[in-house]
């Protein structure tokens, strides 16, 4: 009885050393010291072989590890700079880990060279789970808000939406940044998605939505195309003039004078000049504005207030 | 089927032993502390949960098979029991069968043991997220029962490193051979990139040799892409041909050995 006493009076004073000297090792240890110098993540592939079936489980640790990285460095206002090796090497060990590649597109957004490898990691996202939509629309996020490219971020949202189980918002994205590209066959693209949502929309409400984006999408179209009409009709003329100097010039001629006009005076000059085959007319089967002054052509009202065209490029004002 | 009072046998002899319960402990500490980590994973609870879960039973079960496996058979012929259950009507490959299959059954109950915690965890992480908990619960079937063929696998290893070296020596091979189950593709791709043809056959030699332990392993692959039964089937049919190689070959030695 007496020993059992002494033994468990004993433990006391050593558990009062053992604390002091966690205390005092913790007293030593820097914890203001910059996070990035203390991170020691060994390569991908090197850490593969060490794994020894456990890949997702590491993978879970590091990722465990990745969120307190973060947080440490955001609290130190120091800038992350593994991140991208964290997202490299839990995403080779679990390639199937969506959430690591839909979050690197989140972490990874403070500046272009961090997007660029956020953009990288989620094109290793795509290729190893091509079933996935998340990670290409995330794609389409980093390229339109980050790198402001429109036509990449329009691209990645298409890709999104032809993805099995993808809802209709990247469709619809995809379909707006393209009509905002200003290139007419992307426009048409843009179009047939718009198209694609009224007949698929299941209300009476997003029906009448689709129809109006698509009205005015059709309008956007007819816009561009009429323009790309224009500036082609100039270059044509400017193409000409220089051929009637080259051709005076060698018959050792007089030169022309006037320079044909590099603007038609009407829209049906165009269709002389064979570069359209008729005028478009808009949805509601009214003619567009075209004003020789400035080389513009613009929409009339529309009954609505638009929603998707910019009212000064595109719709004239009602005087 | 004279093995069995002696796999019986081996069973209660096991399961007896002290130090299967604080490894069991262990494994139950750890499969029930994913509850906490979870909390730290930003949405990646269930994940966290299946993967701790199924790599602990897989940690814990090599564990179990290395100390209790290794000294099976040593311990009968340390102890000279060997030559009284031998006097019996029995023969030498029934003994091995005996113990094989005697470990088997305690593997399971330990297996079962583990797998009744892991699911408690994930049933109740799962219902914490307001996911459906029998969604992984099929897959996570699928894995565990992958995890104790490979047990099992091992198992017979341990049996048959012991039947010609001591229980160190054979703890430590089955140890290389779990190691090296986990790389055997490696094995094969280290000798395509030598580009050099000896050492591509040596390799390729040693990858058909050597139990290609990542083919009872679907635990990275589970979560997201259910495996079809076609490829489960012939990962648990590959499984058991390689334990009965080894039996047989455990067998054929046990039977020439002299005590």
């Amino acid at each position: 009885m007496l020993t059992r006493l002494l033994l468990a009076l004993s433990f006391v004073p050593l558990a009062w050393g053992i604390h002091q000297s966690h205390m005092e090792v913790r007293s030593k240890v820097d914890f203001k010291a910059n996070i990035n110098q203390e991170v020691n993540i060994a390569p991908p592939q090197y850490l593969q072989l060490l794994t020894f079936g456990h890949d997702a489980f590491v993978a879970d640790i590091l990722w465990l590890q990745l969120i307190q990285y973060y947080g440490a460095a955001y609290y130190q206002d120091v800038p992350q700079e593994h991140l991208y090796r964290y997202f490299d090497t839990i995403t080779t060990l679990d390639p199937d880990f969506e959430m690591a590649y839909l979050i690197s597109g989140f972490l990874m957004a403070d500046n272009k060279k961090q997007v660029e490898l956020a953009l990288k990691i989620l094109a290793k996202g795509e290729k190893n789970m091509p079933e996935s939509w998340q990670i290409p629309h995330q794609e389409g996020f980093l390229y339109y808000l980050q790198l402001k490219d429109t036509l990449k971020a329009a691209q990645a949202f298409e890709r999104a939406s032809k993805k099995p189980n993808a809802p209709e918002l990247p469709s619809l994205l995809a379909a707006q940044l393209y009509r905002r590209s200003n290139d007419v066959e992307r426009c048409v693209l843009s179009l047939r998605m718009w198209d694609n949502a009224y007949q698929a929309s299941p209300t009476k409400e997003l029906k009448e939505r689709a129809k109006r984006h698509t009205l005015e999408t059709q309008i956007a179209c007819d816009l561009l195309t009429l323009r790309k009409a224009l500036s082609d009709y100039a270059n044509i003329r400017e193409q000409r003039w220089q051929t009637q100097l080259a051709e005076s010039k060698k018959n050792k001629q007089r030169p022309p004078t006037n320079p044909p006009s590099a603007v038609p005076s009407t829209l049906q000059e165009l269709v002389n000049a064979g570069l359209l085959r008729q005028i478009p007319l808009d949805p509601f089967g009214r003619p567009y504005i075209y004003r020789q002054q400035g080389l513009k052509v613009l929409a009339q009202p529309l009954p609505w207030k638009p929603v998707d065209l910019k009212a000064t490029d595109f719709v004239s004002t009602p005087k | 089927m004279s093995f069995l009072p002696l796999a019986l046998n081996t069973l209660r002899e096991t399961i007896r032993d002290k130090i299967l319960y604080v490894i069991l402990v262990f494994a139950l500490m750890m499969i029930a502390s994913s509850v906490l980590l979870a909390d730290l994973s930003l949405g990646q609870q269930g994940r966290l949960v299946v993967d701790l879960g199924l790599s602990s039973i897989s940690i814990f079960g090599l564990i179990i098979t290395i100390f209790v496996g290794t000294n099976l058979v040593n311990k009968e012929i340390d102890k000279k029991t060997i030559y009284l259950i031998l006097s019996k009507p029995i023969r030498r490959s029934e003994f091995v069968l005996g113990k094989f299959f005697g470990l088997s059954l305690t593997l399971g109950v330990i297996t079962l043991a583990m797998s009744i915690c892991f699911f408690a965890v994930l049933w109740t992480t799962l219902r914490g997220m307001g996911t459906d908990p029998f969604v992984w619960f099929p897959t996570s079937a699928m894995a565990l029962s992958l995890i104790y063929i490979e047990m099992l696998l091992l198992t017979a290893a341990a049996i048959f490193f012991s039947t010609f070296s001591s229980p160190v020596m054979s703890a430590m091979f089955t140890l290389g051979l779990y190691l090296i189950g986990h790389m055997s593709y490696d094995i094969l791709n280290f000798g395509k990139l030598t580009g050099q043809v000896m050492l591509q056959q040596v390799t390729q030699a040693l990858f058909f040799v050597l139990p290609d332990l990542e083919r009872l392993n679907l635990k990275n692959v589970l979560i997201q892409a259910p495996v079809s039964m076609d490829v489960f089937g012939s990962s648990l049919a590959y499984g058991l041909l390689y334990i009965a190689g080894l039996l047989v070959l455990s067998m054929l030695i046990f039977e020439g050995k002299e005590f």
